[in-house]
């Protein structure tokens, strides 16, 4: 019996959007936290506050994580295998892509809207 | 000719063989059936009479909102009303409605005999059963929750509604999650291991893609809710001040935790029936479903997009605007695969040939309505809109449109597509077109209003309105559209009946799909199928009439009755080449005691009979231990043949059987209600301002850190015993190592409970106190898994080849240690000065 490879486990359908997920409850958190704590009037550089940055470096920690899954699933989308595995690579990237233009969409606000208010 | 009586009479022996084995005993024996087919029906027949209560207070409602200042109902009554309107649509017709379709389609469907666990669909339907049993006498007694389906804190709290109502709701409704919850792991458990051979993931129908992803939903939702009950209950009847602002709580965690369940509830409705049009349009457009994996890619979007939206119906609670943009992104972007879905049918119907029939009608209605409703899901999902119609009419009428377009018009659509299948008759249609407009017309004429008479701004849940206000014209016309539309269920119904008394009989596949569960005979015996199809196609291509005979005549898999097992297939997730052949429970009385019990005790809960309440819940536990007494084999069996050539062995004996996966996704379920306790804790110490810096408990780290080592151990010790019945060596000591250790821990968690003081003070020390107790809980448990794990090895029925009670236990050992510490790292955070 031939094993899948690590990249053709059925996790990976939701790789991307568990990402997503995470990101969400992360920023969602830390607002929260940053909010009471006031971290939003700290000024670290120019217009940036603290919570600001923090916000930012999540933001892109998870464009970046889904834009890994991405390329990772892309990269081993090529190859033979069984039809099952074929098809269940195709649906995880198309998933996975799915997901990174919904995590640009959904936390692009931490670019520019105010925070606290 | 001649090979054709010879297979005649083949299949007329294998049934009878057959039917001596899975059909439940006549007469009061019915009650233990605990049938996929049977139970199936049961939930759907149920969840009906729900919807006609449901429905009749609907009516009610628009009775008395007819005119201004009516002195129809009054506000005591109408409050209870509106309340048990929202909560018996919710949770005792929709969600029951939809799983008793997925219990007894989805075998069908993927070429099994039965779901997973039979005896836990049958508890889950007791339950479900029970608990909505409680709610109704509780609304004939006048006593029926009133503080609206979503259950407000602090209005539902103990000073401001005294009497037993909001209890009712607490607890009736999680009574009824628990069997929703056993629905949820039972689904996955059967979709991902029990269908026909060679049905490989790829080729599954497509309801079983989006029953799979409504399961996980459903995981993933009601431990929130659960949680959220359990606590607003502590609240109420010890005093625990969890939502209470002036001792640390706050009520806005009710809302996060109720809309947490709440939203992805709203598409855990929807997504069953859009699973069942994407079964009923190729059919009728005679074309596969066109974009078949865009779909499940959709359906797998939606699933996540739901769960990041939950806000949008706290737009109005002073969260910050930030925040607010990100529920309101990914509420409108929700609309993007749900219209993916729409254009997958309507490009299905466009390439096909289509035929028209009375279920297409009843399709045409869903999406016209379905679509008017996400419309203005959009205008609502955009922050400054919602500001302006936030509880008003407009939302009813909103909420209105995508449930009954989203659910009701699919599922009258699957009745007529459907009921054939179930009572072996076709309808005569007579009367269901009329029925059809009365309905449309009807629904239009009273919720299209309401978007008017929100707009106007008339309030929700109000039982009575000014004439100055102007409104009446309006509210009039929606009440008598309320009634119209009444009168088109009333038609349906007859014409529901008309069918059941009068409607000719077929021999199968009446609408000539293309789908498995039209190859069972027609209505379906209990065993569903005499032998197991071999599918080489996607499951959607395939010729019901071609294979329903074949299997009938015992050509598939396990084509033969043996031992008077119940027996089914169980597959590889991914492949779906043969593994195991899973062997069910008979019928048995069991699960209905078990449900009775589960009722005694929730019934001395709500009388507040706390002491009483211990024995209930001891006869509990000591019914489930018995469930288990019939399972398993005191030796190692043979591989068993499985058709001609082909031999596995049976479930226990195999790495991953079904029961493995199910703790998998119990742990699941559990690691979201801890998950959620976590972020309650979170929650009231970040946002809640009347929050101590310095006086609270401080945590005894002399006991909080033996704890943590004792479930280390306890999970090491389980391991080991894992290790040794393996190797073959003897493992009683290991196990009593690992029930030791447990008791170790929970005394200590114990210990530390009663250092911590009076829990009533402040939520600081409520909520340390809420971790701690829930891993002393799983402490406790751990002790039960052991002594069971040595029970079965003491009754020989453990073996290096019959291992998997022991890893199972093995699995709650180690989840155990992982809540122990991570409970007391957030209790010492949480009591640190
Ligand atoms: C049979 C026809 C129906 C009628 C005439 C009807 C009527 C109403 C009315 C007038 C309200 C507003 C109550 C108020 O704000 O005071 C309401 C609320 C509600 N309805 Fe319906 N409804 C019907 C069917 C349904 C269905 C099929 C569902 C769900 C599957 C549903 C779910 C709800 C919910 C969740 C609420 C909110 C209750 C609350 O605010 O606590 N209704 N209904
Ligand atoms: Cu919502």
């Amino acid at each position: 019996m031939s094993r899948t490879s690590f990249l053709g486990q059925p996790f990976f359908l939701v790789a991307g959007f568990s990402i997503w997920a995470v990101g969400f409850l992360a920023l969602y958190a830390l607002l929260s936290v940053g909010c009471a704590y006031g971290w939003n009037e700290i000024v670290v550089v120019g217009s940036f506050s603290l919570l600001r940055l923090q916000l930012v470096a999540v933001f892109i920690v998870s464009l970046a994580a889904c834009a890994g899954v991405v390329a990772a699933l892309l990269a081993r989308r090529r190859g033979g295998g069984k039809a099952s595995e074929h098809f269940l690579a195709i649906l995880a990237l198309q998933a996975s892509l799915a997901a990174l233009v919904a995590t640009f969409f959904t936390f692009a606000g931490v670019l520019t809207l105010s925070i606290c208010d | 000719m001649d090979e054709g009586n010879t297979r005649a009479r083949s299949s007329i022996r294998l049934h009878k063989e057959l039917s001596a084995i899975w059909d439940a005993p006549p007469g009061w024996g019915r009650l233990a059936a605990v049938n996929h087919t049977t139970i199936g029906k049961r939930f759907m027949l149920t969840a009906f009479v729900f919807f006609l209560i449901g429905g009749l207070l609907g009516m009610l409602i628009r009775a008395q909102l007819a005119t201004s200042g009516s002195a129809f109902i009054g506000a005591p009554i109408y409050n209870q009303i509106f309340t048990m309107h929202g909560t018996i649509m919710m949770f005792l017709f929709a969600i029951p409605m939809f799983e008793g379709f997925a219990i007894y389609l989805l075998p069908k469907m993927l070429g099994a005999r039965d779901m997973a666990f039979p005896r836990l669909t049958a508890y889950g339907y007791w339950c479900y059963l029970f608990g909505g049993s409680i709610l109704i006498v509780a609304l004939l007694a006048g006593v029926a929750p009133n503080g609206g389906w979503f259950l407000y804190t602090p209005l539902n709290s103990q000073p401001y509604s005294p009497g037993i109502n909001a209890d009712i709701w607490l607890l009736g409704i999680t009574f009824v999650e628990i069997s929703a919850l056993s629905a949820a792991i039972e689904i996955i458990v059967s979709i991902l291991r029990l269908r026909a051979p060679g049905m490989s993931i790829e080729r599954m129908p497509i309801m079983a893609w989006y029953l799979l992803v409504t399961a996980f939903m459903m995981l993933f939702g009601f431990p929130p809710l659960i949680l959220g009950s359990i606590l607003l209950e502590l609240e109420r009847a010890f005093d625990l001040p969890f939502f209470d602002p002036t001792r640390g709580g706050d009520s806005l965690l009710w809302q996060h935790l109720f809309w947490l369940f709440g939203h992805p509830e709203v598409y855990i409705i929807f997504l069953p029936a859009a699973g069942a049009v994407s079964m009923m349009i190729p059919t009728f457009a005679r074309h596969e479903l066109v974009g078949y994996r865009s779909v499940i890619l959709a359906v797998m979007a939606v699933g996540f997009l739901s769960f990041g939206l939950w806000v949008h119906h706290m737009f109005t609670v002073g969260i910050p605007h930030l925040a607010l943009a990100f529920f309101s992104a990914a509420s409108g972007l929700v609309a993007i695969p749900t219209a993916v879905q729409l254009f997958s049918w309507i490009a299905t119907i466009a390439q096909g040939r289509p035929r028209f029939d009375v279920p297409m009608l009843y399709l045409g209605g869903a999406f016209v309505v379905f679509i008017l409703g996400g419309l203005t899901g959009v205008m609502l999902a955009m922050v400054p809109f919602n500001f302006q119609a936030h509880d008003t009419h407009f939302v009813v009428a909103h909420l209105h449109y995508v449930l009954v377009g989203g659910f009701v018009f699919p599922l009258l659509a699957a009745t007529y597509y459907w009921l054939p299948h179930i009572t072996g008759r076709m309808a005569r249609h007579s009367v269901s077109v009329p029925a059809f407009w009365l309905l449309f017309g009807g629904f239009n004429l009273t919720f299209f209003i309401m978007h008017l008479t929100g707009l106007l701004g008339m309030p929700r849940r109000v039982w009575t309105y000014p004439e100055a206000a102007g409104w009446d014209i309006f509210n009039l016309i929606s009440s008598v559209g309320s009634f119209v539309m009444a009168a088109g269920f009333a038609l349906f119904a007859v014409d529901i009946v008309l069918q059941l008394r009068f409607g000719e009989r077929f021999r199968r596949n009446p609408w000539r799909a293309r789908t498995l569960e039209w190859a069972t005979p027609t209505p379906p015996p209990s065993y569903a199928f005499a032998s197991l199809p071999v599918i080489s196609d996607r499951a959607d291509r395939l010729d019901p009439d071609r294979i329903g005979p074949e299997l009938a005549a015992g050509r598939g898999y396990l084509g033969a009755a043996r031992n008077g097992w119940m027996e089914t297939l169980g597959v590889d997730i991914a492949s779906g080449e043969p593994r195991e052949v899973v062997i069910l429970p008979r019928p048995t009385y069991l699960p209905l005691f078990t449900a009775l019990a589960t009722g005694a005790f929730v019934l001395c809960l709500l009388f507040k009979a706390y002491a009483l309440s211990i024995v209930p819940l001891l006869v509990v536990l000591g019914l489930f231990l018995a469930w288990t007494v019939s399972s398993g084999s005191r030796r190692d069996l043979e591989d068993l043949p499985i058709a001609p050539g082909k031999t596995a062995p049976p479930h226990w004996q195999v790495e991953r059987p079904p029961s493995w996966w199910a703790m998998s996704f119990t742990l699941t379920a559990d690691g979201v209600f801890f998950a959620s306790l976590l972020f309650g804790v979170l929650f009231l110490r970040v946002v809640s301002p009347d929050w101590p810096a310095s006086q609270g408990p401080v945590l005894d780290l002399r006991l909080a850190l033996p704890a943590i080592a004792a479930a280390g151990l306890a999970a090491l010790a389980g391991r080991h015993a894992v290790r040794r019945l393996l190797s073959g060596r003897p493992l009683a000591v290991a196990l009593v190592a690992c029930a030791g250790a447990h008791l170790a821990a929970m005394a200590l968690l114990v210990a530390m409970i009663v250092a911590l003081g009076d829990p009533t003070v402040h939520a600081n020390r409520a909520t340390i106190f809420a971790l701690l107790a829930f891993a002393a809980l799983h402490a406790a448990l751990g002790m039960i898994f052991a002594a069971f794990g040595l029970w079965r090895e003491r009754s020989g029925l453990l073996s290096p080849a019959r291992s998997v009670d022991l890893r199972i236990g093995a699995m709650w050992h180690g989840a155990s240690a992982v809540v122990v510490t991570i409970a007391l790292l957030f209790a010492w955070i949480g009591s640190a000065p």
